[in-house]
């Protein structure tokens, strides 16, 4: 079991890294491409790319008994994204007071 | 994924080591594995789903011991390692997974699985996988959640009937499995995580938001709703896990019941012949009273020909004197009307006066009948004797005892002989159950009923309990959102947090449902295409599903076709895991544990011809009932990577043949 004091120091897996899970589809991934468009009829302001990333790692864990450790994953992948569009914000900020 | 060698240590019938290596070409995808009932065909699944899945399954799908799986032979000389290797390939990777079960220090014969100690080793491209990443490794790679569906025996496709109904638990279980492989659960428990985690943030963001002046209302409440959920969340958790408690309950109970099913059948044959004996008894019982009464009876018919006799005697004696007495009356009459003739000199009638010669004629005539009165006889006290007796006499008379004493005798005869016959039949099935706690049988049966009417109850609560966390959950999400479009609270992180949250927790929700509906029907699609190649029946449309991937089979006029056969269901069942496969398994090996039994020849090779497009490497464990070894595989020829022939050593030992060439 996952020890979920040393969970946060774990890296995240890209979506491309993820390993294609055997019991699911790889060549097209339709839990995917039904979330992509769910979210373009309902939710067209949710990053597209957060979301593939939030899926990756659902998809990574699925069969998994281990429950920290994506929840810890899914968490700091969306503190990353606002620290990072927070980030983004500052700096233009900055550049149009300069 | 694709096999490449199972090596066995020990494991059940193969005492020793034994080797299988497993077809790697893709134009030659199809490994047969031949072997009569008894021999270790279905050792040889268990011999890989143990290596990857730490367990075995016996008849019923029941978990076998540990220690009921080491060679007998082997153990026997004290020996109780066992081990299997599975070397296997996938994403490019070479994979050598090892499982090796030992007795613990100090355990010189071990009982059961706690008397072992298990190594389960995984090698990736050669290097050593750490213990901690190898069932994550697995779990990508052959997840034992979707195993049922490349893993399986001719028994768990039976199971697939159950998808028929809904509602049914275990069709439900079933249905979960499935969209297991199909990967609905990376969106279920998404949704769930992405919950969680937006009420993590809405806690947060109430916090925050109440040192904002314009919204601390909204915050305490905010805070309010989140503390109300908590609790709720709590029951709701505690109440879901009453509900599985009680669903393991009935599931073991049900284990329980279905092995006393057989016991329960003998007690109702029991209960039906003690009723029957009862009935017999009653009977001998009635008709004895009956024979008794009847020999009662019985002493008349011995005088029955002599007082027959007397009867008619006196019958026709008696008919005598009431003649006699009608015509003494008719006499007297007669004389009585000639008197009162003569006593006039006219006539009664009409008046006029009588001619001589007319009384004369009278007056003879008198004569006459005075004459014959005085001749008849009519004895009264004699005719009275003669009554009395006739009427005693016939009292007397036979009721017919002795034939109805044949009948009864008759009758009681058959009747022991009925009776002998049930009691013979009671002793024997009493035997049978002899030790069997039928009274125990009905307490768990009662016991199983009151369960499943807790297990509704709590589902209901459950339903309850869920509408009511959505109520506050949609009120929440609205105070969040006011909350967002505050200009200062903007600014917050915990704000932008819950708005992520929420829409990707509403994205994951929504998608739910389409994904679902989507892959049912793909799979509909996939699997009544694969039916309509594997059918005979070539009238048939394809078939159709339902809410727990039950499928049904369409007739030429578009109805559903209401019953059918174990062997359509065969049929059915390797569709829906065709359609299964195809729809989610992109790649990896079906094995299939005498998959063909219940189908006839042609079937069998519509089966076998569909079989090397199921999967990227099929092995069949077949006997020779199913496939004939030397015409059989003609369907299969130009496919068959390898054959291999289990063969028997002993009662207790097999070992495994290349028979690749006997069979080519």
């Amino acid at each position: 079991m996952s020890n979920p004091d040393t969970l946060g120091s774990a890296p995240l897996p890209a979506p491309e890294e993820a390993l294609p899970v055997q019991g699911t589809s790889t060549r097209t991934d339709r839990g995917l491409d039904v979330l992509l468009e769910v979210r373009a009829q309902i939710a067209p302001e949710l990053p597209e790319e957060l979301l593939r990333q939030c899926y990756a790692i659902q998809k990574q864990f699925q069969f998994d008994r281990e429950e920290q450790l994506p929840l810890v994953h899914t968490r700091r992948l969306v503190e990353a994204f606002v620290e990072r569009e927070a980030e983004a914000r500052s700096t233009e900020r900055a550049e149009v007071d300069e | 994924m694709k096999l490449l060698e199972l090596t066995m240590y020990n494991f059940m019938p193969y005492g020793g080591e034994h080797r299988v290596k497993f077809p790697t070409d893709p134009s030659q995808n199809v490994a047969v594995v031949f072997g009569d009932n008894m021999r270790g065909k279905t050792s040889l699944l268990n011999a890989i789903r143990w290596c990857l899945y730490g367990y075995a399954l016996g008849r019923h799908l029941k978990m076998l011991d540990l220690a009921n799986m080491v060679n007998a032979d082997a153990a026997a000389r004290g020996e109780h390692r066992i081990a299997v290797y599975l070397r296997f390939e996938a994403n490019g990777h070479e994979y050598d997974l090892r499982r090796v079960a030992e007795p613990r220090e100090l355990v010189m014969t071990p009982r059961n699985a706690g008397d072992f100690r298990i190594e389960l080793s995984l090698r990736k491209d050669g290097r050593v996988m750490r213990g901690d990443e190898v069932e994550h490794e697995l779990n990508q790679l052959a997840p034992e959640q979707v195993s049922r569906f490349f893993l399986f025996d001719g028994e768990l496709l039976q199971e697939y009937e159950m998808l028929l109904t809904e509602g049914d638990a275990k069709g439900e279980k079933i249905k979960s499995a499935i969209e297991q492989v199909l990967g609905v659960p990376a969106l279920l428990d998404g949704r769930k995580r992405l919950g969680g985690l937006l009420r993590q943030a809405q806690a947060v963001q109430a916090k925050e938001n109440k040192h904002i002046a314009a919204l601390r209302g909204i915050a305490e409440q905010q805070i309010q709703l989140q503390e109300r959920l908590a609790v709720m969340g709590e029951d709701l958790n505690a109440l879901e896990k009453r509900a599985r408690d009680i669903e393991s309950e009935i599931e073991s109970l049900d284990e329980r019941l279905l092995a006393t099913e057989a016991v329960e059948r003998v007690k109702a044959a029991v209960d039906g012949l003690k009723s029957q004996q009862g009935a017999l008894e009653r009977r001998e019982e009635q008709l004895r009273e009956e024979k008794l009464a009847c020999l009662r009876d019985a002493w008349r018919d011995l005088l029955q020909p002599r007082l027959e006799l007397r009867i008619r005697d006196l019958s026709a004696a008696s008919e005598k004197f009431r003649d006699g007495l009608e015509r003494k009356g008719a006499l007297k009459e007669r004389a009585r009307q000639l008197r009162s003739i003569l006593d006039t000199t006219s006539c009664v009638t009409c008046g006029q006066p009588l001619e001589p010669a007319k009384r004369e004629q009278a007056g003879a005539e008198l004569g006459r009948v005075e004459g014959e009165l005085a001749e008849v006889s009519a004895d009264m006290s004699r005719f009275q004797q003669v009554s009395e007796e006739l009427t005693r006499l016939t009292k007397l008379r036979s009721t017919g005892a002795a034939s109805r004493l044949r009948r009864i005798e008759a009758e009681i005869d058959q009747t022991a002989v009925e009776l002998t016959a049930v009691q013979t039949k009671l002793a024997r099935l009493e035997e049978q159950i002899r030790g069997e706690d039928t009274a125990e049988i009905a307490r768990i049966r009662a016991l199983r009923d009151q369960r499943q009417r807790n297990l509704g109850k709590v589902q209901k609560d459950i339903e309850t309990r869920r509408d009511g966390i959505d109520g506050l959950t949609s009120r929440q999400n609205e105070l969040a959102r006011v909350m967002s479009k505050n200009t200062e609270a903007r600014s917050q992180r915990s704000n932008r947090e819950v708005e992520l949250y929420g829409a990707l927790e509403r994205v994951f929700a929504q998608g739910i449902d389409v994904l679902r509906n989507q892959l049912r029907q793909g799979v509909a699609d996939l699997a009544s295409e694969s039916f309509l190649r594997l059918t005979t029946e070539k009238s048939y449309r394809g078939l159709t599903i339902n809410e727990n991937y039950g499928l049904s089979i369409i007739d030429s006029h578009g109805r559903t076709v209401p019953m059918r056969s174990a062997g359509a269901e065969q049929i059915v069942a390797l569709a829906l895991i065709d359609g299964l496969n195809r729809t989610a398994r992109k790649s990896g090996p079906i094995i299939m544990d005498t998959p063909l039994g219940r189908l006839d020849p042609k079937h069998r090779t519509a089966v076998l011809t569909e079989v090397p497009r199921m999967a990227e490497q099929v092995v069949l464990l077949v006997h020779e009932g199913e496939i004939d070894k030397v015409t059989g595989l003609t369907p299969l020829a130009s496919r068959i990577g390898a054959v291999y022939d289990i063969v028997r050593v002993s009662s207790s030992q097999s070992k495994i043949e290349d028979a690749r060439t006997t069979h080519s």
